[in-house]
């Protein structure tokens, strides 16, 4: 079973949280790729991800919910879980390393441009 | 209906050659001509997972894998010649999967995880289907049909798998395609779990499945594939609306619906049911439409978008009153002394959401009031839709994934998000002689952003669709050294339905949508692009991304068509979009 989530994570943190959705399933090889920015110009300060994501996966990330007032509330991330699993899959990382992730990251129930207006990016528009 | 029985009935007036309605397939495919069609609305062409193991078998399900319709879906030989696993190898290296014994259909291993295989030579490209009906028993965990590519001994590249849990024979299937420097290709059963793990299969079998099958390895970057128009929340009640100053229990049935009493309480202030629906395109032109008549009192009822506007209704006299932006307000009489009450709402041309009030209002102020806890409403079959699909039936909707999809009321599309959606084939691009793409979209938003339909560029190379910055559809051909683009002078505005084609006849390279005027540039010598091609982004890079529906896409490889072709593509795409 998946839930639909919507992840928007800084530039600096883009390529861990990438690896570590690879390395949490396979079918999360290749997420956080498009790059978004203020203006829609580049260089990105943030990319995303938006659909399903297994249960479990979102069970363990942090998620953020707006009610019909806009009132916005969020759920912790477990990090215990992700540190473990992280390292179950080799990648070895510096104490607090995924709380300062959860910190740069945006999970949320929202669609991608609803969660992309409420943090003030867009897609980075590239040329032919 | 099915693409394959396409007739011409009524079609006599549209100056399309009949001889040439016939099968999508044999017209465009039926000379072994490379290409693909793909096709939404056949539901066993879809699969959830890029593996082919989880079918698509509903509305609202996420798409992985599309199978391209254009060879028939046509098997090839069998592979496994042999089901007696006594004669197939014992073990499976990929993965250190271990050995097993055998006898003719059960499995037992001897280590973790037994297995054994058979295998074949396969060219890069080449897309095989497995299957077997498959059980577990004793203390195994899963009962594993796999197939694995590789390049020359025990030199493995990837793995497609499916497993079961269950005791009973269950079906299996997976579909896998061979990687660019892919060799050989194992089929591969196993017994998950200790060793004295066991697992039964029989029925195995693996053909080639020829075709370029389009799919999508990345969970989040898969459409879905719907039938859904009506934006509202729900239908039948006023589940997920927000209620003031009133109630809304069910109040009998209409024409096959629930009606719904809309009924004021004592309050001072507002009499009212509203819905939020989000992600609409912006700028849309949206339609309201209700069911209403009298119950208890008089009071007449307003339909509108908060921001926007839209109309009261005076349910005694017909008459329809707009309100701020709202227009085309109507009111028809029905059955049952039900009115029809309609009206048109344009979106503000950054609004991307919505808040549609069902209000009960006193005379002709649009003002709260004090009400008598008494007068009601009643309201049947509500709707917010495209102005696009307001000639499409009602549709009843329970939840997002619970509404009328039923196949001869509504079409069937693929919905990209245009953050990340997109779907590619490893092969059948790199066309150089000439080149034709159609399908028909329905652009949902990024207006002024690229948004590409096709694309097997690499650099400077390959053939690119797109929807440009100005909303026109756009070829673009590269030499090696520099792209050769042609654009529409019309434009297909978002929230606009259209067929897009897109062709290079082997003189020029030719862009047209729907019956607009063809544009026309002479062509370069065309580079081959790469090997496969990506639907929906810009092949190879994390840009472009395609937002809104699509219906219906073919692709012609080396050939531009003729003009018979491309015109019957064009009113078979109009058939499955079900355009007026």
């Amino acid at each position: 079973m998946t839930k639909e989530r919507t992840l928007i994570v800084t530039a600096g943190f883009q390529p861990l949280a990438a690896q570590l959705c690879a390395s949490l399933s396979s079918a999360g090889a290749g997420m956080l790729t498009t790059p978004l920015s203020p203006t829609g110009i580049a260089p990105a300060t943030h990319y995303i991800s938006a659909g399903p994501i297994g249960d479990d996966f979102a069970a363990i990330l942090p998620c953020t919910s707006v009610d019909a007032e806009g009132t916005v509330t969020t759920r912790p991330g477990d990090v215990a879980v992700v540190e473990a699993l992280a390292a179950q899959a080799g990648i070895t990382l510096p104490a607090g390393t995924i709380a300062a992730l959860f910190a740069a990251i945006d999970v949320s129930e929202q669609g991608p441009w609803a969660a992309m207006a409420r943090l003030g990016v867009t897609v980075v528009q590239e040329a032919l | 209906m099915s693409a394959y029985s396409i007739t011409t009935r009524g079609l006599a007036g549209r100056k399309v050659p009949q001889g040439t309605l016939t099968a999508m397939g044999a017209l465009l495919f039926g000379s072994s001509e490379q290409g693909a069609w793909y096709d939404p609305s056949d539901l066993s062409t879809l699969f959830q997972d890029s593996a082919g193991t989880t079918p698509v078998t509903a509305m609202e399900q996420f798409v992985g894998l599309i199978l391209d319709k254009s060879k028939g879906l046509v098997l090839g030989p069998e592979l496994v010649v042999s089901q007696d696993l006594t004669t197939w190898t014992s073990g499976g290296v990929f993965g250190n999967w271990g050995p097993s014994t055998a006898t003719a259909s059960v499995l037992t291993s001897t280590s973790t995880s037994g297995s054994r295989h058979v295998r074949f030579a396969c060219t890069p490209g080449t897309t095989i289907t497995a299957s077997a009906m498959g059980s577990m028993a004793g203390i195994a965990t899963g009962a594993r049909l796999a197939i694995a590519f590789g390049t020359s001994g025990y030199a493995y590249i990837s793995v497609v798998h499916v497993t079961t849990t269950s005791t009973s024979p269950t079906q299996l299937r997976v579909i896998g395609t061979a990687p660019s420097n892919a060799a050989f290709c194992e089929i591969v059963v196993r017994a998950d779990g200790a060793s004295g793990s066991q697992a039964t299969f029989t029925d195995v079998s693996a053909k080639e499945l020829p075709s370029n099958h389009a799919s999508q390895a990345t969970s989040t970057k898969r459409g879905r594939v719907s039938r859904r128009v009506n934006w509202l929340p729900a239908t039948e009640t006023f589940s997920g609306y927000t209620l003031n100053g009133a109630t809304v229990p069910t109040d009998g049935a209409f024409d096959g619906s629930a009606i719904l009493r809309l009924q004021e309480n004592a309050s001072t202030g507002d009499h009212r049911a509203y819905a939020i629906m989000i992600g609409l395109p912006a700028g849309a032109k949206m339609r309201a439409v209700v069911y209403a008549k009298h119950g208890t009192g008089n009071r007449r009822l307003a339909l509108f978008e908060t921001n926007r506007g839209g109309a009261r209704f005076d349910l005694t006299t017909g008459l329809a009153f707009t309100d701020n932006f709202g227009t085309a307000a109507n009111m028809t009489a029905a059955s049952d002394g039900m009115w029809k009450c309609q009206v048109d709402i344009p979106l503000g041309v950054a609004q991307t959401s919505a808040v549609l009030q069902f209000r009960l209002v006193e005379g002709s102020s649009t003002t709260g009031y004090t009400g008598d806890g008494a007068s009601h409403v009643l309201l049947s079959k509500p709707s917010f839709t495209l102005a696009i699909d307001t000639h499409l039936p009602y549709q009843w909707v329970n939840t997002s994934t619970d509404y009328d999809a039923d196949p001869a009321k509504f079409p069937a599309f693929g919905l990209r998000d245009g953050v990340d959606d997109s779907i590619s084939s490893s092969t059948g691009g790199g066309g150089a002689a000439g080149f034709f793409f159609s399908s028909i979209v329905t652009p949902l938003g990024s207006a002024g952003t690229n948004r590409t339909l096709f694309s097997d560029a690499g650099t400077n190379t390959g053939y690119i669709v797109r929807l440009n910055t100005s909303n026109q559809l756009e070829l673009s051909a590269g030499n090696g050294t520099a792209y050769t683009t042609i654009a529409t002078s019309g434009t297909l505005a978002v929230s606009a339905t259209d067929v897009v084609q897109a062709w290079d006849d082997g003189t020029n390279l030719n862009v047209k949508i729907g019956n607009g005027l063809t544009a026309s540039i002479a062509r370069p010598a065309v580079a081959a692009g790469t090997a496969g091609y990506t639907l929906g982004q810009d092949n190879g890079a994390s840009t472009g991304y395609f937002n809104g529906r699509s219906y219906s896409e073919i692709y012609r490889k080396d050939s531009g068509l003729t003009q018979s072709q491309r015109e019957a593509v064009a009113v078979y795409q109009r058939q499955k979009a079900r355009m007026p």
